[in-house]
């Protein structure tokens, strides 16, 4: 039983391999539980059929999607108990997708991925303007995957599958009552101390030409005043036009 | 023929590298902080390297694949970025054209997107004992064949768009390219106002 929960976890990290606009996640999906369903048919015939049936729609966050994984297999097991219906097992998955990707989506790709980057970055730019000319970087690099990937990837591929499989859909119940949402809200908040930090003390790394100082704050703030009005790609391309002209006459 | 050489690991190391935005993981393996020290590393130049993943860091710091939308792709342009400022010396022209390969590669990544769903009929229509052998050959499938295009999207676009930085560079006045080290330092700004107004959004 365990064996097959860690091959449907090492799986599972192919999920989005064969992603494509017209089912997009489901050569992953079924690529992932069929060692869970060779174990629950030993029948040929049967055993593809099903793989077949979980060939269809399936979209959601990859990390969570062990969430649906470890459901499904559940619901599988009950499905040959004759518990519950063909339907509601694919119906169940489908269904799930779509609220597991929102909390993804908001909990790790805009909040913690972002807090990570955010992390390592500072980590370099505390060190002052010349940061890149000082640093032996691999400690900062090798944290910055450490932190990622062991407080936030791995565990929740990993406990997402066994908690899955083992509460059911109750736990999307439990989920929401942990509240991702207070999670959000301290990792940006944290986020946002920490580039003010970072900000100050880098901007007293070029303190050597006032020009700049001013200039770095500046651009701070026109930046975050244009991101919320346009594109994050027009303000990058606006604002770095508007510096070099600027440089550009001050050399000359 | 050094140089040759240089562009084709590259472009082999590249192709590695993008398995990790969607084919396996997604370690973050493929950021380009993480990826800036990688290259800088390996072209012999890590001070730069870090600085360009630094840039890119900031400046991309919010795309992030929500729902069916495909980033704007922050490996390739940094990647080029390093391998082009190795071959040109300019560090940026570099970061421009840097830039807008990562939305060149978007486009790339989109196409391949709807290549996969032609596949898919391959199962649909498969007899029951082949079934499985055949998805486990899609996964096959779509491991070579993200690692392939992206090689050869490098290849392609280190030999045209690198000689083009290579020449632009010529052009350029030597001041411009060499005495703008002040705007990289400002750099970091625009990322750092972007991503507080991320954090701040609701």
């Amino acid at each position: 039983m365990k064996s097959s929960i860690f091959c449907v976890f090492i799986r599972s990290l192919f999920l989005e391999c064969v992603w494509n606009y017209e089912r997009m996640q489901n050569v992953g999906f079924a690529f992932s539980i069929i060692p869970f369903l060779k174990r629950l048919y030993k029948d040929k015939e049967k055993l593809a059929k099903k793989v077949k049936l979980h060939f269809g729609f399936f979209n959601t966050h990859p990390y969570f999607a062990s969430i649906i994984l470890g459901i499904t297999m559940k619901m599988e097991e009950k499905y040959l108990k004759g518990e519950v219906s063909q339907d509601e097992v694919i119906r169940n998955k489908t269904m799930l997708a779509g609220p597991v990707a929102a909390i993804g989506d908001r909990l790790i790709w805009s909040s913690w991925r972002v807090f990570c980057s955010v992390l390592v970055c500072s980590y370099f730019l505390l060190h002052g303007k010349n940061f890149y000319n000082e640093l032996n970087i691999l400690p900062g690099l090798i944290g910055f995957l450490l932190i990622y990937n062991l407080i936030g990837h791995i565990p929740i591929r990993i406990v997402g599958l066994y908690l899955g499989y083992h509460y059911s859909y109750q736990i999307i119940e439990k989920i929401a009552k942990f509240g991702p949402q207070k999670v959000v809200k301290l990792i940006r908040s944290l986020g946002i101390i920490i580039l003010l930090i970072v900000s100050f003390v880098y901007s007293l790394s070029l303190l050597d030409i006032k020009r700049d100082v001013i200039l770095f704050w500046f651009n701070i703030f026109l930046s975050m005043l244009l991101s919320r009005k346009i594109n994050w790609s027009l303000v990058v391309v606006f604002l770095f036009l508007v510096n070099f002209l600027f440089y550009w006459l001050v050399i000359k | 023929m050094f140089v040759s050489f240089k562009i084709l690991v590259s472009s082999l190391l590249a192709g590695l590298i993008h398995l990790d935005i969607l084919v396996f993981g997604q370690f973050m393996i493929s950021r380009p902080i993480v990826v800036g020290g990688i290259f800088g590393y390996f072209l012999g130049i890590p001070q730069y390297g870090l600085l360009i993943g630094v840039l890119f860091e900031l400046l991309y710091i919010i795309e992030i694949p929500v729902g069916i939308k495909v980033p704007v792709d922050a490996t390739s342009s940094t990647v080029f970025s390093i391998v082009g400022f190795e071959i040109s010396g300019c560090l940026i022209l570099s970061l421009i054209f840097g830039f807008f390969i990562g939305f060149l590669y978007k486009y790339v990544d989109m196409l391949t997107r709807s290549l996969n769903s032609v596949v898919l009929s391959w199962v649909d229509t498969a007899k029951n004992e082949v079934v499985i052998k055949r998805i486990n050959l899609l996964i096959f499938y779509g491991i070579i064949f993200t690692y392939l295009r992206t090689v050869l999207f490098y290849l392609i676009s280190f030999s045209s768009l690198g000689y083009l930085l290579c020449v632009l560079c010529k052009f350029l006045p030597s001041r411009i390219i060499f005495d703008v080290h002040s705007l990289i330092s400002i750099l970091p700004a625009l990322g750092i106002g972007i991503c507080i107004n991320h954090f701040l959004e609701k």
